[in-house]
């Protein structure tokens, strides 16, 4: 008889939680799944909950209300039986020991034999590029071997399951390339990946599905076909005039359904309100730099999600 | 349990990497200063007296053993560990367990390591035998017992560790304390209060005088003590996850 593996891997049931301390919800009524084999994003601003759902995902702590299952079972006993694959956000390394030694060390804690760490140690460090740095204290290195290192440890072992929590930041495009690169290979091998980031491009690339927070509630989520089936956006980019004429047009815009994606820019949906837009900044003696079309992108679901809970919180 | 005693060789080895080569140049310079001031005491000792010997001696364990206990001391470190070990299938009780088991082993190297530092002082005042007997009898009382005060100290606060390692160090003073100040009652409450190093020592004397049984039934508070760093130290293992889920 053969054992069955529920499809969902991650299975976040309108879960509530609040810190001892806060006044606020960390996390209200969030429902979020994560399919075998599939990488989920999330995306969201500083604060959203993001760190909060790992918690509760790794069994660190217990929601308040809602469930969180992991493989069909409790987060901490499936932690334990199996192990997650982590990266936390702010990255823990011992300073004393080599990167070789530390490798070692956690995959003797992963349960592998002497061979299998050894050939994992290897394979590992040659696909994140460490292997020249094998004999270098950990102290010593910089900022992105430092993560490439905890890309080991965290793999180390073969996870089912891994959650990286902000893994770019602050990487050199190398090292950036070389997440990338990581990311397809496990989706490739059918692990299930969640991935947090503030670099919306990457996500968009690497991702089947992202899911959007703000303030501890899920905004929305949309999937990488969903992504793709949505028609072009128009986006008017305007030029460096003075700040209060740049102020001006851009309230235009917004009160045009547009959605603003930087200080400069407000994109559309529908070109018409695009050229309509462009026009009246022109008439105010705003520059217009350009007018360009566009594919729908994360960029934009995410600024328009956000925009829209603004404009609902201000009434 | 046998999951957990497989964690050990690889727990002290990476004890060694992480915390012995990070304080090396401390371990290094308290054993050459050991050496040398018990060789000079070594000079002066007449006809084997090696009390003054055997005193340095301990003390040399007491700093020799502290730090190291700095990654359980250290907030930041054990919460990197701790870190390290969620990622992967092992149950919180089973790391701890073997990290107790691997620091013990440490703290037993420590001890053979500082007598050896000893050992030229001891040969000359021609104590060798002492020498041992402390070693092998006695000496690595505080050793482990600074060890596991630490990881037993108030659920492994810095504070905490602090204050059982003065604990440690007032109960192998109190002794002392008797002769030289008029205390009075306090002697009683204090051997009392700080019962391990002076239990240890007792149960030196009274080993060395009355023999081994009578040695080890002096050694009960001393137990008792260190039952309960074991049992907080293994408590640690409860609160950590919590601690880990306010400060990943």
């Amino acid at each position: 008889m053969t054992e069955q593996r529920p499809e969902l891997m991650v299975d976040v049931q309108r879960v509530r939680f609040r810190y001892r301390s806060a006044k606020e919800w960390a996390l209200d009524g969030v429902s979020i799944q994560a399919k075998r084999g599939a990488v989920l994003g999330i995306v969201g601003p500083n604060g959203s909950g993001k760190t909060t759902l790992y918690r509760l995902i790794l069994g660190l702590t217990r929601p308040n209300s809602g469930s969180v299952a992991v493989a069909g079972t409790a987060p901490a006993a499936y932690r334990a039986a199996r192990g997650i694959g982590y990266l936390a956000e702010q990255v823990r390394l011992p300073g004393n020991v080599r990167v070789g030694e530390f490798a070692d060390f956690m995959g003797r804690l992963a349960g592998l034999g002497k061979t299998d760490r050894e050939r994992a140690v290897e394979r590992l460090m040659a696909f994140l590029c460490i292997a020249d740095r094998s004999g270098q204290m950990i102290g010593a290195l910089s900022h992105g071997y430092r993560q490439r290192v905890a890309l080991l440890a965290a793999l180390l072992g073969q996870p089912e399951l891994l959650l990286f929590d902000e893994p770019a930041n602050g990487l050199d495009p190398e090292s950036v390339g070389i997440l990338r690169s990581l990311l397809r290979g496990l989706k490739q091998q059918g692990r299930t990946v969640i991935v947090s980031s503030h670099n919306l491009l990457e996500l968009e690339r690497i991702c089947d599905e992202v899911v959007i927070l703000r303030q501890g509630k899920l905004l929305g989520r949309c999937s990488r076909s969903e992504l793709l089936a949505q028609p072009d956006i128009w986006v008017v980019q305007l030029g460096h005039a003075s700040m209060s004429a740049s102020a001006e047009a851009i309230g235009l815009g917004l009160g045009s359904d547009g959605v603003r994606l930087a200080a400069d820019e407000v994109v559309f949906v529908d070109e018409l309100a695009a050229q309509e837009f462009a026009a009246q900044s022109r008439a105010m003696g705003q520059v217009v730099e350009t007018v360009d079309r566009r594919p729908f992108d994360l960029e934009y679901l995410f600024h328009s999600l956000l925009q829209d809970t603004e404009t609902e919180a201000t009434g | 349990m046998v999951r957990a005693l497989r964690l050990v060789p690889g727990l002290f080895r990476f004890t060694g990497e992480d915390v012995i080569r990070g304080r090396c140049r401390f371990f290094g310079l308290t054993l050459g200063t050991l050496g040398v001031l018990e060789l000079l005491l070594g000079v002066r000792a007449v006809g084997g007296e090696t009390e003054g010997l055997g005193v340095l001696l301990m003390l040399g364990f007491w700093f020799v053993a502290g730090p190291l206990c700095r990654s359980w001391v250290d907030e930041d470190i054990r919460l990197g560990h701790a870190a390290l070990w969620l990622q992967k299938p092992v149950r919180p009780l089973e790391f701890y367990f073997a990290r107790v088991v691997a620091l013990v082993g440490w703290a037993l190297c420590a001890a053979l390591a500082v007598g050896l530092s000893a050992l030229p002082g001891f040969v000359l005042a021609g104590g060798v035998s002492q020498l041992a007997e402390l070693i092998f009898g006695a000496g690595w009382i505080p050793t482990i017992l600074v060890v596991l005060s630490f990881l037993g100290s108030t659920l492994g606060a810095r504070n905490g560790a602090l204050f059982a390692y003065a604990v440690l160090i007032a109960g192998f003073a109190l002794p002392g304390l008797g002769d030289s100040l008029p205390v009075g009652v306090a002697q009683g409450a204090l051997e009392v209060v700080l019962p391990p190093a002076n239990a240890g020592l007792a149960a030196m004397g009274s080993m060395h005088d009355q023999g081994i049984l009578e040695g080890v039934a002096r050694l009960w508070p001393l137990l008792i003590y260190t039952a309960a760093c074991v049992v907080l130290g293994l408590a640690l293992a409860v609160r950590v996850p919590s601690r880990l889920a306010q400060s990943l």
